[in-house]
């Protein structure tokens, strides 16, 4: 877990390296709330939502949007109803291990970050929405709420600045789809996590019909420096569609899994080669960003990753999480891990996501059994084409239907030769 | 690839098309939640209740919490506890049940004194998940789904846990251990077994 050793600029994971950086003392050493302390005692919340918009941040939780925009569609503070902030600490998305790292190694970045998003909003109430997996994550994060509170960071009149800050936290319980914004909702609502038709949007109509704003982890892991910098400082970091640092998780067949802090538009080669320790044996493909993004065969090692670059070569950056393949794995099989996944997660309200996961599963696993046809394939990107598109209620089946589509066009002899020789062809076991 | 061109079959009939194996019926519902004569509220299960509650605006809400309350404490919700928890709530007792059923975290009928779930996910299938799926079976007796003999495991496999930079990733009992081999797992579960117990 490190920053570049280019000597570029690191903020996202400085104080994560630093050991005990979970206890206020040692966090407040290294900088930790003062950019919470300058919004409060100089900056009225518009400024910050402000900042945060000319900054150019954009989401980290998979869609990208631009963050800044997002807050500004909350209703004006006229408005009467309850305000809400969410934050998003699902991370369930196949692949994606960087908010665990924060939520564990610097809990004050996270709860300063949420703190300046629920004083830029005007919420004064924050749900943390944890995967119910994450006990020590929890209990460390949890902690860290409690010395914040004590010391006067949260709860009431922060500061001496008369705003006011709760912060919950919810524990899911093994849901995938609960990470989706508006199945978080429902599940913190006490339901099951079933998406929520859009529109409404959270931001008129969020959690029990009041206005809300949900962002990621590492989203909100941002704004503290942004405040404290400016956004011409983090402009600077980054391109300039995709401004900031990211964190990129690694893992699959490379000598170091881990999770690297990198500015948006490093090329994965350098990723790969660099902090990730090398492939191990041949790259044959990566996900680039998580198990919802398309697969991308090793030609493309040197594709930069930040939204365009990965739009322009039919992928996306999703989450920032690359997963490798070298050549002896098989995409048939990774393809049918995922469809696996997406089965057992489907939340079942949409008919094309629901239908369609269980035909491509049951598809899948006939090829990579050996008993596949070849027009298999074309029943696979049939079923793909309908389940994308943005014909369901939400993400998922789009997310479902990329991962597939993209492994059956690019690596279709792989998928024809398990029909050819009617079994797998690569070994049991890859060799990592 | 094949079909001739312009050739449109109905989905439905490509569906069925021989060899093809339906996809299995989905499993669960109220029915499948075990009865126990085991659960009682007693004093400190009210009281994590009640502090359920507090984070927010409406009962109902508080359902998860009180539901990993219980699971925290027996292992289990037991159809008792569901049905003394839409008491509790004051909601209809199918909403307990659907929760309970929807999220695949909580049980519903007893396991072994051990929990272990195996992720299978992409990165841990990639490194070796299979692998200590099979040493479980050949050494311990436990497959997916099911629990060992001597009642010591029940195993799960589970989707990502977000740990994949330490896969193949195993969580034991809640808590995580990463950069899993056979014999690392192995060296971990032999004390937990019966007779071995300390
Ligand atoms: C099926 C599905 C699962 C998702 N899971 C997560 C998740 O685990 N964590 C997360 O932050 N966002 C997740 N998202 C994205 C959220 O819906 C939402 O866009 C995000 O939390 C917004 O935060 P951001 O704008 O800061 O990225 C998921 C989306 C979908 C469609
Ligand atoms: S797309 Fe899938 S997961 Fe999303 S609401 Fe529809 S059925 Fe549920
Ligand atoms: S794939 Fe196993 S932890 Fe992510």
């Amino acid at each position: 877990m490190t920053g570049p050793s280019d000597g570029g600029s690191t903020y996202l994971l400085d104080r994560a390296e630093i050991p005990g950086a979970e206890r206020l003392s040692v966090a407040r050493e290294h900088g930790a709330y003062r950019a919470l302390e300058k919004a409060l005692r100089g900056m009225k919340p518009a400024d910050v939502t402000e900042a945060v918009k000319a900054s150019g941040l954009r989401g980290r939780g998979g869609a990208g949007f631009p963050t800044g925009l997002k807050w500004t569609f909350m209703p004006p503070p006229a408005d009467p109803r309850s305000r809400y902030f969410l934050l998003n600490a699902d991370e369930s998305e196949p692949g994606t291990f960087k908010d665990r790292v924060l939520l564990e190694r610097d809990p004050h970045l996270v709860i300063e970050g949420l703190a300046l998003a629920s004083y830029a909003i005007g919420a004064r109430t924050c749900y943390v929405y944890m995967r119910g997996e994450f006990r020590r994550p929890k209990r460390i994060f949890e902690a860290a709420l409690g010395e914040a509170r004590e010391a006067g960071l949260l709860g009431k009149d922060l500061l001496g600045s008369g705003f006011d800050l709760e912060v919950f936290v919810h524990r899911g319980a093994g849901a995938y789809i609960a990470g989706e914004e508006t199945g978080a909702m429902e599940s913190i609502e006490g339901k099951p996590a079933r998406p929520r038709p859009k529109p409404p949007f959270p931001a008129g109509h969020g959690l029990w019909g009041c206005p809300t704003t949900i962002n990621n982890v590492e989203t909100v892991a941002n704004v503290p420096a942004i405040v404290e910098r400016g956004a011409e400082w983090y402009r600077r970091i980054g391109t300039d569609k995709s401004p900031g640092n990211f964190l990129c998780g690694v893992s699959g067949h490379v000598n170091r899994p881990g999770v690297y802090e990198r500015p948006l538009g490093t090329s994965v080669r350098a990723i790969l080669e660099g902090p990730a320790g090398g492939v191990q044996g041949r790259l044959k493909a990566f996900y680039p960003g998580g198990s919802s993004t398309g697969i991308l065969p090793a030609r493309h090692v040197d594709v930069a990753m930040d939204h365009e670059s990965l739009r322009a070569v039919g992928s996306m950056l999703g989450t920032g999480g690359i997963t490798v393949l070298n050549d002896t794995a098989c995409v048939v099989r990774t393809a049918a891990v995922l469809a696996r996944f997406y089965d057992h997660e489907t939340c079942g309200q949409c008919s094309q996501c629901r239908v369609g996961c269980a035909w491509t599963r049951a598809l899948l696993d006939r090829i990579e059994g050996g008993a596949g046809r070849l027009e298999d394939l074309d029943l696979l990107l049939d079923l793909g084409s309908g389940m994308s598109g943005g014909k369901t209620i939400c993400a998922f089946a789009d997310g479902a239907a990329i991962p597939l589509l993209s492994a059956v066009r690019l690596f279709s002899s792989e998928f024809e030769a398990h029909v050819r020789e009617g079994r797998c062809p690569f070994p049991e076991e890859p060799e990592a | 690839m094949s079909g001739a061109p312009g050739e449109v079959r109905p989905l439905s009939a490509r569906l069925s098309a021989p060899g093809s194996a339906p996809p299995p019926p989905r499993t669960g519902g109220a029915s499948a939640i075990a009865a126990s004569a085991r659960f009682a509220l007693d004093p400190p299960m009210r009281e994590a209740w009640e502090r359920a509650l507090a984070p927010y605006p409406e009962r109902r809400a508080a359902l998860m919490e009180i539901l990993h309350a219980v699971q925290d404490r027996l292992g289990f919700v037991p159809r008792e506890a569901a049905e003394e928890v839409a008491r509790f709530l004051d909601i209809p007792d199918v909403w307990v049940f659907e929760v309970l059923t929807f999220y695949p975290m909580y049980r519903t009928s007893p396991g072994g004194r051990h929990a272990l779930r195996v992720c299978h996910n992409i990165a841990c299938d990639l490194r070796g998940a299979r692998r200590l799926l099979r040493v479980l079976k050949e050494r311990f007796g436990v497959s997916p789904g099911g629990t060992s003999a001597d009642g010591a495991f029940t195993l799960e496999t589970v989707e990502c846990l977000a740990a994949c930079g330490g896969a193949p990733v195993v969580d034991l009992d809640g808590e995580y251990r990463e950069g899993m081999t056979p014999e690392r797992l192995c060296e971990a579960l032999e004390p937990l077994r019966e007779g071995n117990a300390p």
